[in-house]
C-alpha cells in the first residue's frame, strides 16, 4: 500500500498549500472576532433578517438548480447532437463571468426594461429587480454550473451496462432513469447539491448588482458584511464567522461523507 | 470609449512633445518635474471629473500615470487604514478625510477643492412627473438611495429628514455610481445622488432639492503618507486644486 501514499515532498507542498491559502486566512479572521460583542451583533434585528434572507434564497437556488440542471447535466452527458459543446459552454459560462456582469446581464433579460422583463411588467406587472426572487434567480445563475458539472461527470462515469440491462429487462425510460440511474449517481447528486449550495450562500456581486440591497428584503449575508466591512463595524466579522460556521458544518457533514466517497452507490440487485 | 480617446490625448501629446524635444538642444523639464505613477482613490462621483482631469494632468506632464481607483469615500478610507498602496485620497465628504487624518495617514494638511449638494435623478423626460421629494413617497414608485455607510447614504437620510419626508427605497446601493445607474439602467425611477452626477451623466434628468432642505458637502484631497511618489501625488493634488473652476462648469460641482 505504500505505492498509494504521496511522497513526502508532495505532502509538504499540500500542507503549505493548506496553511497558506486556507489556514492563515481563516485564523486572521478568527484572530480579529470581537468575541465581546458576538451576542450583541446577533441579536441585532439586521443580522437576523440576513441570516435568514441567505438561508431562504441558497436553499431555493440550490432547489432550481437540481430542478433545471439535472435535465441539463443528463442533456450534456448523453446528447448525441451537433452544438452541444456550445450548449455546455454556455451553461458553465457564469463560472468564468465576473458576477457583477452576471447581474448586469440578469438586469438586460428581466429587468423592467429587459428582454423578457419589459413584457412581464407589460403583461403581468412582474417586476423582478430588487425583490427576494432576483437573489434567488442570480444565485441560481452563479451556482447552477457547480451542479452540473459534478452530476454530467457522474453521468459519464456510469457504467452504461446496468442501464442497458435495465432495458433488456423492458425497463421504460422513466423507469431506468427513477430505480437505475438516479440511485447511483445519487452521491455526485448531493454532492453537486452541497457545492451549489455553499456557492449560493456565498454569492455577492450578481445577488447587489441585480437584487440591489435592502435590509430584510433582498440583504443576504454578504452584503450585510460587505456593508459592515465599508463602515468599519466588527459586525462585519461576526457576521463572517457566522456565515463559516454555517458553511462548515454543513460541508463537514455532507461534503465528507459524499465527496470523500464514504457512501458508496448502491449495489444492483444481481 | 472615455478611456480610447484619453489614450489618444496622451498618445498625441507624447508625439507632441517628443517632437518639440528633438527641435531643441536641451530638455525644458526642470529637475523637480513630477514623473512615475500614483494611485489616487477618490469618491465615487469623482469618477467621471478625475478621469477627464487625469488626461489632462497626464498630457501636460509626459511620462507620468495617474492610477484612478473610485468607490464609496468610507470603503476607501476603510482600505487605506488596512495599508492598500495608495498616494491620495479624495473624500465626497469631511467625516471620512477626518477619520484618515486622525488615524495618521495623511501628508500634510487637506486641502478642500469644490463642493457638491444632493439632487433627484429621474428617467430622461420625468415620465413619472417627480416635482420634488415628496413626490419619491408615492407608492409603486421605484426609488433607490445609496447605503448609509457611503457619504451620499448619510447625507439622503439627511435631506429626507429635513424635508419630513418618508421614502421606502428598493435598495440601499453600495455607492452613489451603482445608485444612479439603476436609474440610467432604467430599473429605478428615480436615485437621490449629487448634482455632479446628473450634470455628467446625460442619461438622466435632474429634479432639484431646495437649498433649505439640501445637505452642502465640501470635497477635501490629501497627499498620504504611505506614497512612494510625493513629487507627483503632491502635484496631483495641486492640480486638482488649481482646476476647480473645471470642475464647477465641466463636472458640475459647486464652487467653494
Amino acid at each position: 500500500m505504500v505505492g498509494n501514499e504521496p511522497p513526502p515532498l508532495a505532502i509538504a507542498v499540500g500542507l503549505a498549500g493548506l496553511v497558506i491559502f486556507f489556514g492563515l486566512p481563516l485564523a486572521g479572521l478568527l484572530w480579529r472576532v470581537p468575541w465581546s460583542d458576538i451576542t450583541t451583533v446577533l441579536r441585532e434585528h439586521t443580522a437576523q433578517e440576513a441570516l435568514r434572507l441567505s438561508l431562504i434564497c441558497s436553499f431555493s437556488a440550490t432547489g432550481l438548480s437540481v430542478l433545471f440542471g439535472l435535465p441539463i447535466a443528463w442533456l450534456l452527458a448523453r446528447g448525441r447532437f451537433a452544438g452541444l459543446n456550445v450548449i455546455r459552454a454556455l451553461a458553465l459560462l457564469p463560472l468564468v463571468l465576473p458576477p457583477v456582469v452576471g447581474g448586469v446581464a440578469l438586469f438586460y433579460a428581466f429587468g423592467r426594461r429587459g428582454l423578457l422583463g419589459q413584457w412581464l411588467d407589460h403583461w403581468f406587472g412582474i417586476r423582478l429587480p430588487f425583490t427576494i426572487w432576483a437573489a434567488i434567480m442570480a444565485e441560481t445563475f452563479v451556482a447552477m454550473p457547480f451542479f452540473i458539472i459534478t452530476v454530467e461527470g457522474a453521468l459519464r462515469g456510469l457504467d452504461a451496462r446496468y442501464e442497458e440491462a435495465a432495458a433488456t429487462f423492458g425497463a421504460g425510460r422513466w423507469t431506468i432513469l427513477r430505480r437505475v440511474t438516479l440511485p447511483m449517481i445519487g452521491p455526485s447528486i448531493v454532492a453537486g447539491m452541497a457545492l451549489t449550495w455553499a456557492r449560493a450562500l456565498g454569492e455577492f456581486g450578481a445577488t447587489i448588482t441585480f437584487a440591489g440591497n435592502f435590509p430584510g428584503k433582498t440583504q443576504t449575508l454578504p452584503l450585510a458584511i460587505y456593508l459592515a466591512f465599508e463602515n468599519n463595524d466588527p459586525a462585519g466579522t461576526v457576521l463572517s464567522i457566522v456565515l463559516l460556521a454555517i458553511s462548515v458544518v454543513v460541508l463537514v457533514v455532507v461534503g465528507s461523507r459524499v465527496i470523500g466517497g464514504r457512501i458508496q452507490p448502491r449495489e444492483m440487485p444481481g | 470609449m472615455q478611456k480610447t480617446s484619453g489614450f489618444w490625448v496622451v498618445a498625441i501629446s507624447v508625439v507632441l512633445t517628443l517632437g518639440a524635444c528633438s527641435s531643441s538642444s536641451k530638455p525644458a523639464t526642470s529637475s523637480t518635474s513630477p514623473s512615475g505613477s500614483i494611485t489616487v482613490l477618490a469618491a465615487s462621483s469623482l469618477t467621471k471629473s478625475f478621469t477627464g482631469l487625469a488626461d489632462e494632468f497626464q498630457a501636460a506632464h509626459p511620462g507620468t500615470k495617474i492610477e484612478l481607483s473610485f468607490g464609496s469615500s468610507s470603503d476607501l478610507e476603510t482600505s487605506i487604514e488596512q495599508g492598500a498602496p495608495a498616494d491620495v485620497y479624495a473624500s465626497a465628504d469631511q467625516k471620512n478625510m477626518t477619520k484618515l487624518v486622525t488615524a495618521g495617514d495623511n501628508s500634510g494638511a487637506p486641502v478642500n477643492f469644490a463642493k457638491n449638494k444632493l439632487e433627484i435623478a429621474v428617467e430622461k423626460g420625468n415620465p413619472q412627473h417627480i416635482a420634488s421629494l415628496a413626490d419619491l413617497a408615492k407608492p409603486g414608485l421605484a426609488v433607490v438611495e445609496c447605503d448609509p455607510s457611503a457619504p451620499c447614504g448619510k447625507f439622503t437620510a439627511e435631506v429626507l429628514s429635513n424635508a419630513n419626508v418618508k421614502v421606502t427605497p428598493k435598495s440601499l446601493e453600495a455607492n452613489v455610481k451603482a445608485t444612479l445607474s439603476k436609474v440610467e439602467l432604467g430599473e429605478a425611477d428615480a436615485a437621490i445622488v449629487y448634482v455632479s452626477d446628473v450634470f455628467s451623466s446625460g442619461k438622466v434628468d435632474g429634479v432639484q432639492i431646495p437649498d433649505n432642505v439640501n445637505v452642502l458637502t465640501t470635497l477635501p484631497i490629501v497627499a498620504l503618507k504611505g506614497s512612494k511618489n510625493a513629487a507627483l501625488a503632491k502635484a496631483w493634488v495641486d492640480f486638482v486644486v488649481a482646476h476647480q473652476s473645471e470642475l464647477v462648469s465641466k463636472y458640475g460641482f459647486l464652487a467653494l
